[in-house]
């Protein structure tokens, strides 16, 4: 630190007579613990050199990287969301009935009437399961008669 | 891309019962009939079933030329099957549960039964498709 130099360029800066290049050459000189004395306390007050210095003795600070398991995790969520989007969702389907004439898609009432065709066609099935048992009921009752 | 695999899968619904005679019944036919409904469900719902394919036609006190047609096809598939259930009431075909020769590895079935033929007034046939197993059919049906 030249203290001469940094009495100059003080004394040019309170006469109004240093240039821009001058100007940052002060404030850089100003920001730096060696810069000392009342001149220089009363060039920095007025400069706003009191923030720098403080920021110009923080210790730097380091560069964030990603770790390389990051960025691989950020491509493996974005593909799984893009395959989501592109997979079928797991309940579609194609649900359509026409009922008197009259198109229907909503899914649910197409399930109802799936439901209740089901249901005819099952107490028909379960009526076939009773008459098979009755017939073979009577088979028996008349082989068991005979004996 | 979407659009080539629905229509990819709405033709393919529509052919599963190509080389079947119920073919003809289904696909429309009655669509402009009151009394009359056509069910399809495809994929969605019925795969905890282990379906692909739900097809059904329902007639409400159906003309005798309808129960003649439905007839005709069901029993000319019938025909084929590899397992059946029948019941004949009054001399006509009152219920049918057939299983049907696989296809493209799929398990087929067609349902039948024409409450006609003991007092009633309904009409329904029902195609079923899929890995389902026969008893498997059966339990949608309690």
């Amino acid at each position: 630190m030249n203290q001469h130099e940094l009495d100059r360029l003080i004394a040019r800066y309170f006469d109004g007579e240093t240039s821009l290049a001058e100007e940052r050459r002060l404030r850089l000189m100003l920001a730096r613990p060696e810069a000392t004395g009342d001149a220089a306390d009363e060039a920095r007050a007025v400069m706003g050199v009191f923030a720098a210095q403080r920021a110009s003795m923080r210790p730097q600070r380091r560069t964030h990287r990603s770790a390389p398991w990051q960025a691989a995790a950020a491509i493996a969520l974005i593909a799984a969301v893009a395959v989501a989007m592109l997979l079928p969702r797991p309940d579609a389907g194609s649900y359509t009935a026409y009922c008197d004439g009259t198109e229907i898609t909503d899914r649910d009432n197409v399930l109802a009437f799936m439901q209740a065709d089901l249901s005819v066609m099952g107490r028909a099935a379960a009526d076939l399961g009773t008459s098979v048992a009755a017939d073979f009921g009577e088979m028996s009752n008349a082989i068991t008669s005979e004996k | 891309m979407l659009t080539a695999l629905v229509l990819l899968a709405t033709a393919a619904a529509a052919t599963a019962q190509e080389g079947l005679s119920v073919a003809g019944v289904f696909g429309g036919r009655f669509n402009g009939r009151s009394g009359v409904r056509e069910t399809t469900i495809s994929g969605g719902s019925l795969a905890p079933h282990r379906l692909d394919l739900y097809r059904s036609l329902s007639f409400d006190s159906p003309g005798a030329d309808d129960v003649a047609l439905v007839e005709r096809a069901v029993k000319q598939d019938g025909a084929s099957a590899t397992d059946r259930e029948v019941q004949l009431r009054a001399g006509r075909l009152y219920y049918g549960f057939y299983t049907l020769p696989r296809r493209n590895s799929k398990n087929r079935y067609l349902l039948y039964l024409n409450q006609l033929a003991a007092g009633g007034d309904k009409l329904l046939v029902i195609y079923l498709e899929g890995h389902a197993s026969a008893e498997q059919v059966k339990k949608m049906l309690k």
